[in-house]
């Protein structure tokens, strides 16, 4: 990096700083992200993380089984760069009964909210890598499979709240916890069908929504 | 047969030194990380990119530099006959190495060790010149991929009938079976990266030829220049930056 830099003018090294901050995704330390496993060993997971290397979990880091364990949801891929590093990156949305993570690599979690039990002690590192549980879930009987349905009111909340989170990804605006509850609103309050969300008509709707928040924003500055 | 009327127009109507009309576009697959669409003239290629990822084959991995892979394909509707063909056969295998090795060139390849990048170009409608119009795709998606790279390569062919130099042929010149010059080319760093040629030509013919060729990847250079920074543009607008 630095030997090519020495070479290139002002104008160019920032051009390739650009570059390389749409590249996929840059890790760094206290990221809290979601990843995909693509591959089980012994002792460790490797996990897809959206960058052009693959994470490693090893297994004797993380307190599982039984922890949460990320099911019946749905995995979105948006840009890295529309979400923001902040404070808050797990929301339980209680009035929908909805898990929202927003993963800083651009994977975004919407699964039904699962209590945490109580003996698990929650950290960062276990939280993101507990949707590879499905590979357990063949061993679950007929009975637990009926504990675990999902009421349908859940499950269209989920669809609307991944929906929210596409048309956001679709206009290329930032993903904010605050936004995808604003559109998710604004959808509902339209009385609008889940499908009809990634509609034409309801993205004029979001931008024209966004437009709003922005020139609010920079009257107050 | 005659490509150049007296008139000095050829079999299109165009004039020996014309360059078909080209068009592109950014972000045609949503799926990959990058992704355009190339035409020129008739002939129309689309190309995704994804990656810097991990390598899937543990064996092939470079310890100090990137993979590059590229596929090159031919959709089965692309040319007049509807034809099936083997999927690996001589002239795919050809083209996606040449695209490879040209992409590879320009990618800076030393940035991203231990991954892989993967091109997928597939030609929708073949009129000549898909060796071209595939590596200016190529292009236009890495960028979009966000993939840094020493330069912007585009190429473009040209040939020699008629005892006339002439400019991005299509198919029924291509397939004359005159000298056919298909190069590479970096405008900024004024290098040539990739240059084939069919059939014979003296020297100083050819390099009036190769000389058209890399005036008309200047062209499209700057096409692509100006289909990036309106691109540029509104993604920064959308960010409200």
């Amino acid at each position: 990096m630095r030997e090519i830099e020495l070479s290139l003018n002002q104008t160019q090294k920032i051009r390739l700083k650009r570059a390389l901050e749409k590249l996929e995704y840059k890790p760094e330390v206290g990221d809290i992200v979601v990843g995909r496993v693509s591959e089980v060993a012994q002792k460790r997971w490797r996990l897809d993380i959206h960058y052009s290397q693959d994470a490693v979990l090893m297994l004797s880091s993380m307190n599982l089984p039984d922890g949460i364990q990320l099911e019946r949801g749905q995995l979105l891929t948006v840009p890295p760069y529309l979400v923001r590093r902040r404070k808050q990156h797990f929301h339980h949305l209680e009035q929908y009964g909805v898990d929202l993570i927003l993963g800083c690599n651009g994977f975004i979690w919407v699964g039904e909210h699962v209590e945490a039990r109580d003996d698990m002690v929650e950290d960062q590192v276990s939280k993101p890598e507990q949707q590879n549980i499905k590979s357990n879930k063949n061993s679950i009987s007929l009975e637990e499979q009926e504990q675990t349905y999902t009421p349908i009111e859940t499950r269209q909340s989920i669809c609307r709240i991944a929906n929210a989170v596409r048309v956001l990804s679709i206009l290329g605006f930032n993903i904010t916890i605050e936004v995808i509850m604003d559109t998710m609103n604004l959808s509902s309050s339209l009385n609008l069908d889940i499908h009809e969300m990634l509609g034409s008509e309801f993205c004029v709707l979001v931008a024209e929504g966004e437009a709003e928040r922005r020139s609010l924003t920079k009257k107050k500055g | 047969m005659e490509f150049v009327s007296p008139e000095g127009l050829r079999l299109d109507g165009r004039r020996p030194m014309e360059m078909r009309q080209i068009r592109a576009e950014i972000g045609a697959v949503a799926k990959a990380d990058g992704s355009a669409v190339f035409e020129m003239g008739n002939t129309k290629v689309i190309a995704a990119v994804y990656g810097p990822r991990e390598v899937q084959n543990r064996s092939q991995q470079i310890n100090d530099q990137a993979l590059v892979r590229c596929d090159y394909s031919m959709a089965n509707f692309s040319t007049g006959d509807r034809m099936r063909k083997p999927k690996g056969d001589r002239r795919s295998t050809e083209i996606s190495l040449v695209i490879r090795q040209t992409m590879e060139a320009c990618i800076l390849t030393h940035l991203m060790p231990r991954s892989q990048i993967d091109i997928f170009v597939q030609v929708l409608q073949a009129d000549g010149g898909t060796r071209s119009a595939c590596i200016n795709a190529a292009t236009l998606a890495l960028a979009d991929a966000g993939i840094p790279m020493r330069d912007l390569v585009t190429s473009c062919s040209s040939g020699y009938l008629n005892s006339t130099p002439l400019l991005d042929l299509n198919y029924v010149e291509d397939s004359a079976g005159g000298p056919d010059v298909t190069v590479g080319f970096l405008p900024k760093l004024d290098k040539v990266t990739l240059l084939q040629m069919d059939s014979k030509l003296p020297i100083d013919i050819f390099e009036k030829v190769m000389q058209l060729a890399i005036e008309g990847c200047k062209a499209i250079a700057n096409y692509i220049r100006e289909i990036m920074l309106e691109n540029t543009k509104q993604l920064e607008y959308r960010r409200g930056i």
